[in-house]
């Protein structure tokens, strides 16, 4: 049996939906989600591979190897082994790690020996992990492979 | 002028407010927060109170174990091994939660040939902590087949 066509004259076609079960649930996800998003974002720094992992590391041999050393009195020390065996001292800032100086010193070993691309990084006891981390990232602006050393 | 003498309708109790926009504006926001809920960050819970350095590191993502060393405790995968004071610890008390992770993969990749030891760990420390006790920690974890660092930093990029 069909309906005729004057049977649905009554309904209009122009409706409200109703949005506030769906705003409520929007408020209650908003929060949810706002509450549990973590805003400051970790990101995760190598320190690089040490001797003895369960695979060999088949890497050559650099013709010049670069230790940074994280001194007492906040004094860089780089030391060059190798091809060359050289110390460079960086000094203080004032009361502070000179990373300025550090960049310079090490772009000029850099452009010295291009190839060198890791460093092994290590500091005096006292030193915190703060400055140890902060130098390493310096430190990786020019040798992108930095390794924690002393340990 | 011409006065009008149909009387004006009151004003209706029931007032319908449009929120056709305000659920346009949350749908956005949900989006957007949802899209940065999970956009491959590393989840990592740490204790109250722990401060850890910053650098200017692209997002990795890795699962590994992960270390945390603070000023009064040493946590593994969240649980605490060994006691914090002075910045000295009991080495033997990390040494073996280490050891016994160790061979908890162990005999799990014995079991599975398609899992293999991981030799990675994630040490999330305290930016006070001094460089012998880092040392300390890494130095036990290499000794126990964890030889590939990896320090979480707040990213400042």
């Amino acid at each position: 049996m069909s309906a005729s066509p004057s049977s649905f004259s009554s309904f209009s076609q122009d409706f409200d939906l109703n949005l506030a079960p769906i705003l409520d649930c929007f408020v209650v996800l908003i929060a949810f989600v706002m509450i549990s998003t973590s805003f400051a974002a970790v990101g995760i720094l190598d320190a690089g591979v040490a001797a003895g992992g369960e695979t060999e590391l088949k890497t050559e041999v650099p013709s010049v190897r670069i230790a940074v050393e994280l001194q007492k009195n906040h004094r860089f020390l780089i030391k060059l082994t190798g091809k060359e065996n050289r110390q460079i001292s960086v000094g203080a800032a004032g009361n502070d790690w000179d990373h300025v100086a550090l960049k310079q010193q090490l772009d000029e070993v850099k452009h010295k020996y291009p190839t060198a691309t890791g460093a092994v990084i290590s500091a005096a006891d006292s030193v915190k992990y703060d400055e140890v981390v902060s130098s390493m990232d310096q430190v990786r602006k020019t040798f992108p492979a930095v390794m924690l050393g002393g340990l | 002028m011409k006065k009008s003498f149909v009387k004006a309708k009151p004003p209706s109790d029931q007032m319908m407010i449009q929120i056709t926009s305000l659920a346009d504006i949350f749908m956005i926001l949900l989006v957007f927060l949802l899209k940065s809920y999970g956009s491959g960050l590393i989840e990592l819970t740490t204790s109250k109170g722990l401060n850890i350095p910053q650098a200017a590191v692209e997002t990795g993502s890795a699962d590994a174990l992960k270390l945390e060393v603070s000023e009064q405790a040493i946590l593994l995968e969240g649980k605490p091994v060994a006691e914090m004071k002075d910045f000295q610890f009991d080495s033997k008390s990390l040494s073996g939660a280490l050891a016994g992770e160790r061979k908890r993969q162990i005999i799990l990749a014995k079991s599975d040939p398609n899992i293999k030891l991981d030799p990675r760990v994630i040490m999330i420390a305290d930016r006070k902590i001094p460089y012998s006790t880092i040392k300390s920690v890494l130095a036990s974890a290499a000794s126990n087949g964890y030889t590939d660092f990896k320090l979480a930093v707040v990213q400042t990029n």
